[in-house]
């Protein structure tokens, strides 16, 4: 047996901790390729993201871009059905996908000794996906998502993400539909029309795949340019639509949902900024800084010195086209509006005081954390690779990204405090017990999902 | 592909890479060399997939073992390149050997014991964790108690403060106390019986182990009241007195640098003793079903659990393999059965729990109201084709591979290192003793792994089944199977109260 622990070598890379030092490679067809070694363990994985998602769906296929994750697992012109699965998990591999607003994207992880099967699998299905897709086929993933809907709305508190974006985003913008679809789009996909949503969106140019792990780049680049020779230049993707400006005084809604619950959950939600806008960093620090576990302004004020809630978070979203600041809520006795109430008082404290320089130090300190372990994996790090990539431009983009956040004062997060949650309304979504909208936000209005 | 002893030979100079350079590479068809004669058509052979090679089975090593006091002893495992240093101190003690079952008090002593440490508040030891990128944590399970610590290499000391703080002088701050307590009133009276998957894993415990066993202890939100920091620091002051410690240190650090803090930090802790001996259990001999009543709810989450080898069985790894092949991955027959030819649900699966008294096998799935007999119809279906027909070579070798996998990336991390080897002390077992075992699973045959499927899984052999959802929907299903249902309240459900 090899002696894994005595002779593992990790690169401690001189460029520093946030250093993703890969090989970028453009193939014939258009595909970029970014390559990494990390050799801790035999594991490798790989990971591809397509520039498509729910944003890319007209109306009539609201949902396609998930379903068609799906539908690339079941079969391609060399990999009949099932067998995508079948091979790799039999190689030791697994692998699973997802589809967000903006991109939909796969990942693999695998012993390094199945890097061919992986790059045979995955441009067999870009290349040839077509002539693998099956009426069958597409009927039972059809089922498959419409079960994964029922599932998610089933739970508590499930609906309230998709109604959310249906109040903030307006009709026609792309984040207004649930990313998982309408029943009736869904259930009426045919063939042609799958087809062609593979054909516009599903080319080389319109991705990057990255590979991290116990390779050598040399071979691996080998073993690419082999298996993607005969995928064909698909040519330029199509263009995304121009988005229009979002009204930033469009109407606030507050919406209701009585749903089977046994508590109260408020959420207000602001408009935000796009990923890599300046401000992006100063709203993220504001976040950690209002929670973050015990110590946090919303955490303690809310849930551990004074316990009016069973939960309180934010969160928040930077998306391609528009991004979100959240604040979530739940109370078994609190009416909403108070919850409300204390959670701004928290807010407009921060935007008038601005953080301490040991909480703004400790939300540094927080979100190198969560970065840094993600670079601990293989799948991490491909995942990050591909994300600089298709964001920034350039494989190596965390060191430069990381120091936009370490730049960030204590001014600054004052400022976006103000400008994004004090000075701005937020949406609002109540989800109460049955019979209980007395305790929601004022004008609350049953908002139903399509 | 490279071999791996060629990688794990490359010095870290070797994986630096400069910076790379976009280019628009010239790509050479065919550079593999597949069927590539001058003016033939080029491309890649995809009449087939390629070969893959095995993977290697990485080595857990055999820790240094260090004597630190009587009753306490050290494995300590170098992991040269790993960013952080992971330290555990693992108590062969816990809430069953300490106050005879798992009560209220036991679950806050450690839930609560790394919520802060020495004179530093809640709030304080927090920040100091997250500002240097540091993670203590505490846990009291039923036969083990441990405190656990990550920490970059470079903030070890600090974070072996903070460890020490914490393993002997925890803080139980009253604030942190008092929301423990309302979060456990919230869970059981609240969040559970108004949630299908909790409501539907309740019933599969609470079901499983009867009221009077230890190991199936009901919470008793009484003993909320004396849930109070004077009885947690009784609780874990007893831990730290009546039981046999280890620590275990995994990360790119030499013993030297680490010893002192150690021997320093558990001066007067542990004590020697005979190990702890998991409880007799007997499972239940008669099939039953437990079901839940949420109207209006279109989905049924349905549940299964069937006794299984104990962990020192013979059978035991066989059925590590049947558990894999039922349902334990993707593409298990019981999740190709049920969502890829049938589009029932989104996804199945199943757990096989190997301890050393008792296992079982566990199987999940949530499916639409109306299909959840015929769901029930399946899972005996493919349960009676473990019993009835051997597992092909090919899902053998899937098998075989996939766990290698999984267990390969127990090695990713020195957080995930150190698990293995805690799992390994909770089970009185050694490096060398897991490493055996994992290879008496990926040697077992086909033919052991039907036998051990007749005889666990056989359809004689009593199930308990659960069953959440509307009772209108459901209960006609189940009647026309024939199986007798007892329905519990969901507000009961989440208590045990059957």
């Amino acid at each position: 047996m090899l002696p894994l622990f005595a002779a593992a070598a990790w690169a401690a890379d001189s460029a520093g901790p946030f250093a993703l030092p890969a090989r970028v490679e453009t193939l014939d067809n258009g595909l970029v390729v970014l390559i990494l070694e990390q050799h801790r363990t035999d594991a490798t994985a790989l990971h591809i993201t397509f520039g498509v998602g729910s944003r890319d769906e007209k109306a009539g296929e609201f949902g396609c871009a998930h379903l068609f994750e799906h539908l690339m697992f079941e079969g391609s012109k060399d990999v009949p059905v099932d067998m995508f699965d079948h091979w790799l998990t039999l190689a030791g591999g697994d692998n699973n996908a997802y589809t967000s607003n903006d991109v939909t994207a796969y990942h693999e992880s695998f012993p390094s000794g199945a890097l061919g099967l992986a790059l045979f699998l995955e441009s067999d299905r870009l290349g040839f996906l077509d002539a693998g897709l099956l009426p069958e086929n597409l009927e039972n993933q059809q089922k498959v998502v419409l079960q994964e809907r029922a599932e998610g709305y089933a739970e508590p508190n499930g609906r309230d993400w998709d109604t959310i974006a249906r109040i903030q985003y307006p009709p026609g913008h792309p984040y207004h539909n649930p990313i998982i679809g309408t029943v009736a789009d869904i259930e009426g996909f045919s063939l042609d029309a799958v087809t062609h949503f593979w054909h516009e969106h599903y080319r080389p140019r319109n991705a990057v795949l990255a590979v991290v792990g116990n390779i050598d780049t040399e071979e691996a680049l080998t073993s690419l340019r082999h298996w993607y020779s005969d995928v064909p230049d698909a040519g330029e993707p199509v263009a995304r639509d121009d988005e229009p400006a979002l009204d930033p005084a469009r109407p606030r809604t507050a919406a209701l949902v009585e749903d089977d619950v046994e508590e109260r959950t408020l959420y207000l939600v602001w408009d935000a900024v796009p990923d890599g806008h300046p401000d992006q960093p100063a709203l993220e620090m504001a976040n950690y800084i209002l929670s973050n576990g015990r110590g946090t302004r919303l955490d303690d004020a809310l849930y551990y010195l004074k316990p009016r809630t069973s939960v309180v978070y934010t969160y928040t979203s930077f998306n391609d086209v528009a991004g979100e600041f959240y604040l979530g809520a739940a109370s078994p006795t609190t009416p909403l509006p108070k919850l409300a109430k204390l959670a701004r008082k928290q807010i407009a404290a921060l935007a008038s005081s601005g953080p301490t320089a040991a909480e703004l130090a400790r939300a540094k300190s927080s979100y190198r954390s969560e970065i840094l372990d993600a670079l601990e994996s293989p799948e991490g790090t491909a995942e990050l690779l591909a994300e600089c990539w298709r964001l920034r431009g350039k494989a190596d983009c965390l060191t430069e990204d990381v120091a936009r956040y370490d730049a960030v004062t204590a001014a600054d997060v004052a400022r976006v405090t103000r400008k994004y949650l004090v000075d701005a309304e937020p949406w609002t979504l109540s989800n109460v017990p049955r019979g209980d909208a007395a305790s929601a936000m004022p004008g609350a209005v049953p908002v139903e999902l399509p | 592909m490279i071999a791996l002893s060629v990688v794990l030979a490359a010095s870290a100079a070797d994986v630096k890479r400069p910076e790379p350079v976009v280019a628009a590479a010239v790509t050479r068809p065919d550079e593999e060399g597949a069927g590539e004669a001058e003016g033939e058509p080029t491309g890649p052979d995809r009449s087939h997939p390629p070969e893959v090679a095995p993977p290697p089975v990485l080595e857990l090593p055999e820790p240094e073992v260090h004597a630190l006091h009587p009753g306490v002893q050290a494995w300590y495992v170098r992991v040269p390149g790993v960013r952080k240093v992971s330290v555990e101190v693992v108590f062969d003690r816990g809430m069953v050997e300490l106050s005879h079952k798992p009560d209220m008090v036991g679950r806050a002593t450690g839930w609560l014991a790394d919520a802060a440490g020495g004179d530093m508040d809640g709030a304080a030891f927090s920040a100091a964790e997250d500002l240097r990128e540091i993670d203590v944590w505490s846990d009291l399970g039923q036969h083990d108690g441990t405190v656990g610590m990550t920490a970059p290499r470079e903030e070890l000391t600090e974070g072996l403060r903070l460890m020490s703080l914490v393993l002997r002088e925890p803080g139980f701050p009253k604030q942190e106390v008092k929301r423990w307590v309302l979060d456990q009133r919230q869970f059981y009276l609240i969040d559970a019986p108004s949630s299908q998957g909790i409501l539907a894993n309740s019933g599969l415990g609470y079901g499983w182990f009867e009221p009077g066993h230890p190991y199936g202890a009901r919470p008793q939100l009484a003993e909320l009241d004396g849930v109070k920091d004077k009885a947690l620091d009784a609780m874990w002051g007893r831990l730290l007195h009546e039981a046999p410690a280890t620590v275990i240190v995994v990360g790119d650090v030499a013993w030297g640098d680490v010893e002192p803090a150690l021997i320093s930090m558990t001066e007067g802790i542990g004590t020697e003793g005979p190990a702890t001996n998991e409880l007799l259990f007997d499972p239940p001999t008669e099939t039953r079903v437990l079901a839940v009543d949420l109207p209006g709810q279109a989905q049924s989450a349905v549940r299964a659990r069937i006794a299984a080898p104990t962990r020192g069985d013979e059978d035991s790894p066989a059925m590590v393999v049947a558990n894999w092949v039922y349902g334990g991955h993707f593409q298990s027959r019981l999740n190709s059965n049920l969502r890829e030819e049938k589009g029932w649900t989104y996804g199945s699966r199943s757990s096989y729990s190997a301890q050393e008294t008792f296992g079982h096998v566990t199987i999940s799935v949530d499916v639409q109201g109306p299909n959840t007999g015929a769901t029930i119809g399946e899972i005996e279906k493919e349960l009676a084709r473990m019993v009835a027909e051997p597992v092909t070579e090919e899902e053998l070798e899937a098998a075989h591979r996939s766990l290698v996998a999984d267990w390969n990336r127990f090695l990713e991390t020195a957080d995930s290192a150190a698990g293995l080897y805690s799992f390994a002390l909770d089970h009185h077992e050694t490096a060398a003793s897991l490493r055996e075992r994992q290879e008496r699973v990926y040697a077992a045959t086909g033919e052991q792994v039907q036998a051990v499927s007749a005889r666990w899984l056989a359809a004689d052999r009593p199930r308990l089944w659960v069953v959440v959802g509307d009772r209108k929907t459901i209960e006609p299903q189940l009647t026309e199977m024939g199986l007798p249902v007892h329905w519990v309240a969901p507000a009961d459900m989440a208590l045990g109260k059957l």
